[in-house]
């Protein structure tokens, strides 16, 4: 909204709280109401026409302005809004407010605390990993600072991206899975917790988590299964998965070495990770050696997290600190 | 007058959709209706997405196709998602199982389709369940053409197509996210659409046994993931009868393309000899 | 990005609270006003020490020169704050709410600085999430005894809500000028007086490189005995080394 009004050299929006209105029969429940909609709409509406302006063409051209004459006139108004913009509306981008001498940057609600997770399952078991960085712009912040959180006993968590929005989505999740315990006396399934997930993040649409998360755990029946997502909460269950800032030179490697036949595949071909426990482990280990070497906000230390049927055991490595 | 900690720093502009109210949003028996979406309070809605789309890039790029023929609907898509330049699956299930006589295909964000269709699924059970019938097709694609046109404007990105049968015989509807809702007999939707279009309406009839009708689809697809970059990984074809749907091929494009282009042996003119050598 | 421009009035709250009716505008924070600069502290043997100066500047001008940007909070805590005095000022009010209600409890339980720095994540991401920033970055640090004995805690928050534990954290100008120094120089068991040595180090070079420090520090530490906040005082500097009086020597800039 705040453009519309730059282009019309108007004075300081006074806008109502659009889109925080609820509507009486939304009481209580955070859904879009209608109302909220047509206001939403009302405004656009009203920042596309220029009524005031038109106002005194109208009255001058009385008693009706002809067809050309209107075409004119809107086309003019565009050409004059558009200049006229051009002196007053900062350009879009990163805006500096210059306060006294010194130029603050406005406010951003995220930052890219970076850093790579990565699962890989098997029959029996489910390795997740993710290294202990945790860095903004050039700067670390920590060199050990856990990105993993076991939501259930076969049901564990990594995530990259801004560490509040992760720390807080962690929490949230993990409160939600004790209120699952409670309700129905048993641990939630990491294939309900994948949808969990989802939903969660896709709740925030229009507001996201800035989170690429990885779950990886163990199914109903004991079978390794890793979930991968996108910031809001598109998922899809594979064999192995990375996200964050080191994902694109991960994912190769893993496709190399542990590709198996798509599960679209009709006649459906058998797709097991070829590897072992501890060969699965190694393999984490090196891709995460590898990326360190290659990408500034992956390093420092790797946590590894082994889920099994004996439960989860924590291992760490030492990586590259530079 | 008890006093009291003020807590206010601590309230978050959302309601947490679990738990609080007692019965639990997640696990209650209650209507599953349009969850509690969360609205950034900046005043700059559209601003806000603009940014925030280009910050969380989410997957897209795809071709879907369907049509109605005499022997009920095909439906067909790729099963690549790309984020830029970046592949970031091969394995996406785009044809969504709404329920076994109806399917979703999803063209546009991944988790806008992805999360709709989960919800139009929700709702096509809650309709069979209180009317001991199934949902029509039209009824479905208008359920969630409303859904979407409620949030028009604020950004979402979905091309889709609801398929399937119904009491009527074979339906098929385009729905996306700027409002619209077609009936038609043959659509095809996402950045390979033309191409499929190409290959599609050259062979189409309205006549064909289901094996042909299903080997058009793929076909129509393939030639799409050839040309358009940000389509590819496997085909997978559906087709919907009156008995509900059954998958009729999934075959991965890389091998596809050898069975629709075997590779010719070419006779050897001549064959390569070893140079002879200073010492021989 | 365009919707970081909107300067104006626009509503408050969330929609747990809808407006009431003709009110319910507020402005909120775009940038800050009155700013101080970096905070340092480091866990060192007997608990952790923490420093800063005592300077709060309004854009470039050194408007104030003697305003405490450490504080103790409960028994077991100090916090320390860069960036807008103002909003520091309201968590202090929070904070002091916050210990006087734990304290009201009389159960002999008394939040420690794991607990309050939680606190302080959870207030700063909520108010981004609201779109109405404390515009912070804070520092709590804390020893309180646990059952594996005396626990030293060492924290940071910043205005979107990143946080995270460490042995030394720097805010600020620190972080890239006096973060080095610490890893480099930094150990577990520190006597109180290497600390301040190793802290004096820092905030001497900050006073040289970062233009809105001022000479006039404060220090403070916080062990099982509880906190002391010392008087400010100033360091002694020297401004004759041959680069800072020909910076340009040598230089082979080229324009």
């Amino acid at each position: 909204m705040g453009l519309a009004f730059h282009l019309f050299g108007l004075c300081r929006p006074k806008i109502r709280p659009i889109l925080t209105q609820q509507s009486p029969q939304s009481a209580g429940r955070n859904r879009p109401s209608r109302t909220l909609f047509l206001q939403h709409k009302k405004i656009r509406r009203r920042t596309r026409l220029p009524r005031r302006a038109g106002a005194a063409f109208f009255k001058q051209s009385e008693p009706s302005p002809s067809p050309t004459a209107l075409r004119k006139f809107a086309s003019d108004f565009w050409d004059q809004t558009r200049e006229r913009s051009k002196q007053t509306a900062p350009r879009a981008g990163r805006r500096r407010v210059n306060l006294g001498a010194q130029a603050m940057a406005r406010f951003d609600p995220y930052e890219n605390n970076g850093g790579t997770c990565v699962a890989v399952a098997g029959a029996d078991y489910c390795v997740v990993a993710a290294d202990t960085r945790l860095s903004v712009g050039y700067s670390i912040l920590s060199r050990d600072h856990s990105k993993i959180a076991q939501l259930a006993d076969k049901c564990v968590l990594a995530s990259s991206g801004f560490q509040g929005d992760i720390k807080a989505l962690q929490k949230n999740l993990a409160a939600k899975e004790l209120v699952y315990e409670h309700n129905h006396n048993k641990k939630m399934s990491c294939p309900a917790m994948a949808q969990l997930l989802s939903n969660t993040l896709y709740y925030k649409r229009f507001f996201p988590y800035y989170a690429f998360n990885v779950l990886g755990g163990l199914d109903s029946q004991g079978k390794g299964c890793v979930f991968t997502y996108d910031a809001v909460g598109s998922y899809e269950r594979t064999g192995y998965s990375a996200q964050g800032t080191g994902a694109a030179l991960m994912m190769p490697v893993l496709d190399n070495q542990l590709k198996s036949p798509s599960p679209l595949l009709l006649p459906a071909r058998d797709a097991v990770t070829p590897l072992s426990e501890s060969e699965a482990v190694d393999l984490v280990k090196d891709v995460f050696a590898s990326a360190t070497e290659r990408d500034i906000y992956t390093g420092d230390r790797l946590e590894i997290v082994v889920i099994n049927s004996s439960g989860t055991h924590r291992e760490y490595i030492e990586l590259r600190k530079d | 007058m008890a006093m009291r900690l003020d807590m206010s720093a601590l309230e978050t502009n959302f309601s947490v959709p679990c738990g609080d109210d007692g019965d639990g949003m997640y696990f209650s028996a209650e209507a599953p209706d349009v969850p509690s979406m969360v609205f950034p309070t900046c005043a700059d809605f559209d601003g806000f997405q603009a940014a925030t789309k280009e910050m969380v890039k989410n997957k897209k790029g795809t071709t879907t196709l369907a049509f109605i023929f005499d022997k009920g609907v095909i439906v067909a898509a790729d099963s690549r998602a790309s984020m830029g330049g970046y592949i970031s699956s091969q394995t996406v299930r785009k044809i969504i199982e709404i329920n076994p006589y109806m399917l979703g295909t999803m063209a546009g964000g991944a988790a806008d389709c992805q999360f709709w269709h989960r919800n139009l699924g929700n709702k096509c059970r809650l309709h069979e369940l209180s009317n001991k019938r199934r949902i029509s097709i039209a009824g479905a694609s208008k359920l969630l053409a409303n859904i979407l046109y409620s949030y028009r404007g604020m950004g979402l990105s979905i091309g889709t197509m609801i398929a399937g049968w119904d009491e009527k015989g074979p339906g098929l509807y385009y729905v996306d996210s700027e409002g619209a809702r077609l009936m038609g007999n043959r659509f095809s939707v996402g950045s390979g659409s033309l191409y499929a279009y190409g290959i599609l309406d050259e062979g189409y009839r309205f006549n064909m046994s289901v094996e042909e009708a299903g080997e058009l689809a793929r076909r129509a697809i393939y030639g799409a993931t050839f040309r358009d970059a940000a389509s590819g990984g496997c085909v997978s074809v559906y087709h919907v009868g009156p008995d509900g749907w059954k998958k009729l091929s999934g075959d991965d494009v890389g091998e596809l393309h050898y069975h629709y282009y075997p590779v010719q042996k070419t006779p050897v003119e001549q064959e390569m000899t070893d140079a002879p050598t200073a010492a021989a | 990005m365009a919707w970081q421009q909107a300067m104006g009035s626009h509503a408050a709250g969330g929609s747990q609270a809808p407006p009431a009716a003709g009110g319910g505008e507020t402005q909120r924070t775009q940038y800050p006003y009155v700013t101080g600069t970096s905070v340092i502290a480091l866990k060192y043997k007997d608990g952790v020490i923490m420093a800063c100066d005592t300077g709060a500047s309004y854009g470039s001008t050194l408007r104030y020169k003697s305003v405490e940007r450490i504080k103790a909070v409960g028994k077991h805590s100090l916090i320390g704050a860069s960036g807008e005095f103002s909003d520091f000022q309201e968590i202090l009010r929070y904070l002091d709410e916050l210990t006087l209600s734990d304290h009201m409890w009389d159960d002999g339980n008394s939040l420690g600085p794991k607990e309050i720095h939680s606190y302080l994540t959870r207030v700063m991401y909520n108010r981004r999430n609201k779109f109405d920033p404390l515009w912070n970055s804070l520092v709590l640090g804390g020893v309180k005894k646990g059952p594996k004995g005396d626990e030293k805690y060492l924290g940071m928050v910043n205005m979107i809500g990143t946080h995270f534990e460490e042995n030394h954290v720097a805010t600020g100008f620190g972080n890239h000028l006096a973060i080095p120094i610490l890893r480099a120089e930094w150990r577990e068991d520190m006597t109180f007086e290497e600390a301040v040595k190793l802290v004096e180090k820092c905030l001497l070079v900050l006073l040289y490189r970062d233009r809105s420090s001022i000479n006039k520090f404060q220090i403070a530490k916080i062990t099982t005995e509880g906190s002391t906040i010392y008087p400010p005082y100033s360091l002694k500097t020297y401004w004759g080394f041959s680069h800072f009086e020909n910076p340009a020597q040598g230089a082979v800039g080229s324009w």
